[in-house]
């Protein structure tokens, strides 16, 4: 069920309205929770005994470590905790790929040795419901939390639908005291909550449901086109993972205020980001925050002198890398990003401010750095990627994108280019409290119905759903 | 200037969003039906053109589904027309269109009048699952070509087909039914050519070109048994498809049009699920109309052997060329000849499936003698 489909409009009209009705606050909640469940049981209603076994397991755990006096048994339980999780994690989204990673390891050393072929399916969102419970259990662990004393608080916090599939990955405190907060009924935070989804809903459908058409041909066989026409679809690559993601992000976000929640901002004009540092400040905020926090900072920070500084950051950034899938591409990616942000490190002491004359270059210089990670991240093979970037740089005869994709392309880039500079230099949301209720309204208006003309025929699912 | 939030403000601006869009909606759902055909329905905006382009001549105009098409060479038709010293003059003109019933057939029909483009035959695809009162097209045609007071008439038959939640979406959500048919509109507006879809097509088009030469496997004819169970499913004649058929007769037959229906080749196990209740019912139907309208009625669905078949009901290139051969020799050959009662015994299929020699020994006698007379 995505959410620009007309099913979850169904679905999410009938849950506002019943949600709204209801006289008390925990019928309300447990009313969300319900819908919860069957917008994920929308997909596979099996896979639902994943998450809730899941996050039973950890409601209970999180109790036993905060009423174990005993620290050693509070660190196993924690640890416990984490090695299902993962485990469950890695049975679901790693099996396939680690038993090939071996089965390519036996045959380098001349072993012929076969494996079946295990058909698993990954349930949805299951990358992030994992780290929100390993969050969870590593607050109460730390003490920064209280243990969740109702089971149906903590299952709306891992479940609730807007953010269960993906993302922002929401962190419990944050939730967790949002839940028995009572909710009062408010137009002017349900227009908001409108005016992000609108905004989603563009970014997703107007612009990165378009962009596959000059992507997928140039990644599919690489060989085949041109140098400008490999540089076309890496930019409208980089155009459609933001526009797709940071779509889903403000849709979730706007669905969460509909029912008196708050979710975290997920993306912040990453393409203007100056540094990749700053760049992972702005972007898929939710991840690198949770990664600084709970992986990060555990390995050592940046506490242990300058080379375990640039080693936590790499191991950090892939792990972060596979993360997002069980391919040695995800890793890749993110050891060239942990590389970027090791040499980022290692200069920033010598340059000098982001700012000034140079800021433009710097931007641009951040951008083509994060683009050749892009490629890695779409390529269907590490062959592919290098092939794609030899052609990126050295130019090569091939086929040509006709009028038609380059005018989608321009409007593409157009449109994000215009957003980052407008967003860079103006409060939106200030600008817009000024604007009539009529004017806004037909604004709103115009911009859902050119949404629905500039759809294309088939939408794709969101690209972080196979994360 | 400080900012006071105005409580009103989000209410306000929300219910004022939500009338525009409504009437937005409701607007565009009364004017999609009078927007061009290149909007509506670009595949008869396709044939309309091709037919215009047509030279003088007197035309046999073959009108059906892409089964129909995919079954159907002009070009193998015209070449035995000249072979039987009847081709002069003649042009074979394939007016198929994908997803097409009477309904579609009728309303084809008007649009190719009104252009003058009058066929001296009308050849024209039955097969039972299009006398179905359960219309598995509708959905199609809610998009395609109904209007808002055709789709009140046709409510009862929207509801048996499930169709009517799409009957909603069309009306009521009309911007977001054409949109493919707006932008493509607007990048022809614009002159704009795409490529991309030409990658993708130039694949799909070696495959099938690929897939189109090769029979099917066996399990791929035999789940077309399932799909055709399912086509017939709670079968009974009638309906918006009976209605179209019978203006459309009506119309040719004003018009001194020889009117003939042809039951396409399918595969055994797609022939097999229809099963004899049903084959009884469309047999006695089509009998009753050449009774009734003097046509004529030809069942070649056990004319080709399986291994002519790429899926359940679609002909390979040889069996394309054997059909249209054998429709061309046996039926359209001696009714341009004028030879109407000699043909018939010419046209009968192999006695060895009974619903065919039934459906050739009941409905070609009377036609023949009507039309001869």
């Amino acid at each position: 069920m995505l959410f620009h489909s007309v099913e979850f409009f169904l679905l999410f009209s009938g849950t506002f309205i019943g949600y709204w009705l209801m006289p008390q606050h925990r019928l309300r909640m447990l009313w969300l929770l319900g819908a919860s469940f069957a917008f994920y049981g929308s997909w596979n209603p099996w896979l639902m005994f994943v998450v809730v076994f899941s996050a039973a397991f950890d409601f209970l755990i999180a109790q036993r470590i905060e009423t174990s006096p005993s620290p050693k048994a509070r660190r196993l339980l924690l640890i416990v905790s984490i090695c299902v999780s993962l485990g469950i994690l890695g049975f679901f989204k790693y099996t396939n790929f680690l038993l090939d990673s071996a089965v390519s390891t036996f045959n380098l050393f001349g072993f012929d040795y076969r494996h079946p072929a295990f058909r698993i399916v990954l349930p949805l969102g299951i990358s992030f419901y994992t780290f929100e419970t390993i969050s969870y259990v590593m607050d109460v662990y730390r003490g920064r939390l209280r243990a969740e004393r109702s089971f149906m608080d903590y299952a709306l916090f891992i479940m609730f639908f807007p953010h269960l599939i993906a993302g922002p990955i929401v962190r419990p405190k944050h939730f967790l005291s949002q839940v028995p907060r009572a909710k009062r009924f408010d137009w002017n935070r349900l227009e908001l909550g409108a005016r992000l989804f609108l905004l989603g809903l563009v970014k997703k459908t107007v612009i990165a449901d378009h962009m596959p058409a000059i992507v997928d041909p140039v990644f599919a066989s690489p060989s085949e086109f041109s140098t400008e026409a490999v540089w076309m679809a890496v930019l409208c690559y980089a155009t459609q993972i933001y526009c797709d993601f940071s779509g889903y992000s403000d849709m979730a976000v706007g669905t969460a205020h509909a029912f008196g929640f708050k979710l975290p901002q997920n993306f912040n004009l990453p393409y203007a980001a100056c540094n990749i540092a700053e760049f992972w400040r702005r972007w898929h905020i939710s991840l690198s925050t949770w990664l600084r926090d709970y992986l990060y900072i555990p390995l050592g920070g940046n506490r242990h002198g300058t080379l375990a500084t640039y080693r936590n950051l790499i191991l950090t950034m892939l792990l972060g890398g596979l993360w997002h899938g069980a391919a040695w591409s995800f890793v890749l990616w993110g050891f060239y990003h942990g590389s970027l942000l090791a040499a980022h490190r290692f200069f920033s002491s010598r340059s000098r401010s982001s700012e000034g004359p140079f800021k433009p270059m710097r931007i641009a210089f951040t951008f083509l750095c994060v683009c050749i990670g892009w490629v890695l991240f779409r390529a269907q093979s590490m062959t592919d990627a290098w092939l794609l970037l030899r052609r990126m740089f050295i130019p090569t005869e091939g086929q040509m994108f006709a009028s038609a994709e380059v005018a989608i392309a321009l409007a593409a880039w157009t449109a994000v280019l215009l957003g980052h500079l407008v967003s860079s230099y103006l409060d939106m949301r200030s600008a817009l409290r000024w604007l009539p209720a009529p004017v806004m309204a037909t604004g709103m208006a115009v911009v859902f119905l050119f949404v629905q003309v500039l759809m294309p025929h088939r939408g794709g699912a969101f690209i972080y759903f196979q994360f | 200037m400080i900012y006071r939030p105005n409580p009103k403000r989000g209410r306000t601006t929300l219910l004022l969003m939500g009338a525009f869009i409504f009437a937005a909606e409701i607007a565009a759902g009364i004017l999609i039906d009078h927007a061009p055909m290149r909007i509506r329905f670009p595949q008869l905006a396709q044939v309309l053109e091709m037919a215009r382009q047509l030279k003088p001549s007197k035309k046999i105009l073959f009108l059906g589904s892409s089964r129909f098409g995919n079954a159907v060479s002009a070009e193998a038709i015209t070449e035995v027309l000249h072979q039987a010293n009847v081709g002069d003059g003649v042009t074979v003109f394939k007016a198929n269109i994908g997803a097409s019933d009477p309904v579609v057939m009728d309303f084809e029909t008007d649009k190719l009048l009104a252009a003058d483009i009058l066929p001296s035959m009308a050849v024209i695809e039955i097969l039972p699952e299009v006398l179905s009162r359960r219309n598995l097209w509708l959905n199609f045609h809610l998009g395609r070509q109904l209007r808002w007071p055709e789709v009140w008439n046709a409510l009862p038959d929207v509801y048996l087909a499930g169709t009517l939640y799409l009957a909603v979406t069309t009306r009521f959500n009309a911007i977001y039914t054409f949109r493919s048919e707006f932008q493509q509109w607007a990048m022809d507006g614009l002159k704009l050519r795409f490529e991309s879809s030409n990658f993708a097509d130039a694949n799909t088009r070696k495959r099938r070109r690929a897939n189109r030469a090769a029979p099917a496997d066996v399990e791929v004819l035999l789940r077309g048994a399932a799909s055709g169970r399912k086509n017939v499913r709670g079968y009974e004649i009638g309906g918006l498809n009976t209605r179209a058929l019978i203006r459309m007769i009506e119309r040719y037959s004003q018009l001194g049009t020889t009117i003939v229906f042809v039951a396409p080749p399918v595969s055994s196990p797609y022939r097999a699920a229809y099963g004899s209740p049903v084959d009884a019912a469309y047999l006695a139907y089509m009998q009753q109309l050449g009774k009734t309208y003097g046509t004529y009625f030809f069942d070649y669905r056990h004319r080709l052997s399986d291994h002519h078949f790429w899926t359940p009901y679609y002909t390979t290139t040889d069996g394309k060329l054997h059909f249209s051969r054998l429709l061309a020799r046996e039926v359209i050959v001696p009714l341009i000849a004028g030879h109407k009662t000699s043909m018939s015994s010419r046209a009968l299929p192999p006695s060895d499936n009974p619903s065919a020699t039934a459906a050739e020994g009941q409905s070609l006698p009377d036609a023949g003698s009507r039309r001869g007379g």
